[in-house]
């Protein structure tokens, strides 16, 4: 019996330990321990009551606190708090393979380069993707998947920008004998419609060209600016070709 | 219904931080079981029950992220103090890590707006 409660305390404390112990019968804890940390408990909320030793009311009343005798069972692991693998070292693994790749392909120019910075882009869209997801700071390392990102998305959008100009201009350069004026009315011309409709594209679609152009944060208001030069653009080339 | 629903998030809320803000305080300093739940339930945001820190520190103890030591108290019979292993400061240091990227995340989620 314990001699910071009174015999009926005792007697409540002893029926609690007797349910918990039950209750854990057969599981993979260690009953004995986990009985000494409820004795535990109940003798310092007694020593902390001030009170010389405890009654069956305030026992009980600290047994509730501590919850029903099968709140002592295991509780499962939650699935996603344990880490597998110590991901900072992963992250930092990635992280160096994908500016590897990158420099490879920079440095292997203009054979088999283009093909090397194309898996580093794939490759560091991944990993941008799932440091994204899983809210990981990368502990600073992140810039090393930037470089790819960058030159994918200049690469993606000069083409996406001056793709339809490069026969314009070869039309400019061979039909020269028609006057300056005239030869380039056409391309400038034509850019400018290009560029309306990529940017009405741009406005309609601001999340898919976002995810494209990444990590360029490509909005709506991109897509109508764009649309605004192309005017702009169509209108100097529409004089140039029928007023001036 | 919406009562339930609200319950049973904070519920899984408060239980997802439990084990970050567990290994926090022992980081600080080590503590006996008693001592610890005191000091949890002090975090009124977090509304620790008493009988939901025993088990979380078995659990963390088996994994290998606390220890535990026995040793004498002025106040009476011997005490078991838990503290964080070399592997629990790393764990600890993850969660953090963790933790501030997705509060990072889902501030500016919450917060941005698409245009």
């Amino acid at each position: 019996m314990s001699s910071h409660l009174k015999p009926e305390a005792s007697v409540a404390l002893e029926l609690y330990l007797e349910e918990v112990r039950s209750i854990l019968r057969g599981s993979t804890l260690d009953v004995d321990e986990v009985i000494s940390d409820i004795r535990d408990h109940v003798r310092e909320a007694a020593a902390a009551s001030g009170s010389e030793s405890l009654t069956r009311d305030e026992v009980e009343a600290v047994l509730d606190r501590l919850g029903p005798p099968s709140r002592w069972m295991e509780e499962p692991s939650p699935p996603d708090t344990a880490p597998d693998s110590n991901p900072a070292t992963k992250e930092q693994r990635l992280a160096l393979g994908v500016f590897g790749l990158t420099f490879l392909g920079l440095a292997l120019l203009p054979w088999v380069g283009p093909l090397a910075l194309l898996a580093a882009w794939i490759l560091a869209r991944a990993v941008d993707e799932r440091f994204r997801l899983e809210g990981s700071t990368m502990r600073g390392w992140h810039w090393l998947v930037l470089p790819p990102l960058v030159i994918g998305a200049v690469a993606a959008g000069a083409l996406l920008l001056l793709g339809p100009a490069v026969p314009l201009i070869d039309y400019a350069g061979t039909a020269r004998s028609g006057g300056l004026r005239s030869a380039w009315a056409i391309p400038v011309a034509g850019i400018g419609v290009w560029w309306v409709l990529l940017g009405l594209l741009v406005r309609a679609r601001s999340t898919a060209f976002r995810w494209l152009l990444h990590p360029f944060p490509i909005g709506a208001r991109h897509g109508s600016r764009l649309a605004g030069l192309g005017a702009a653009f169509s209108i100097v080339g529409f004089l140039l070709l029928f007023v001036i | 219904m919406i009562s339930d629903f609200r319950e049973n998030w904070i519920s899984q809320l408060r239980k997802g931080v439990l084990e970050l803000v567990v290994l926090a305080t022992l980081r600080e300093q080590r503590c006996y079981g008693y001592e610890l739940v005191q000091r949890l339930s002090r975090l009124a945001p977090l509304q620790v029950g008493e009988g939901t820190v025993y088990p979380l520190l078995n659990r963390l103890k088996r994994e290998g992220l606390v220890t535990s030591e026995l040793e004498e108290s002025p106040d009476g019979p011997a005490r078991k103090y838990y503290r964080l292993t070399r592997s629990g400061e790393a764990e600890f240091e993850w969660m953090l890590e963790r933790w501030g990227g997705l509060v990072a995340g889902l501030e500016q989620h919450l917060g941005g707006s698409d245009e």
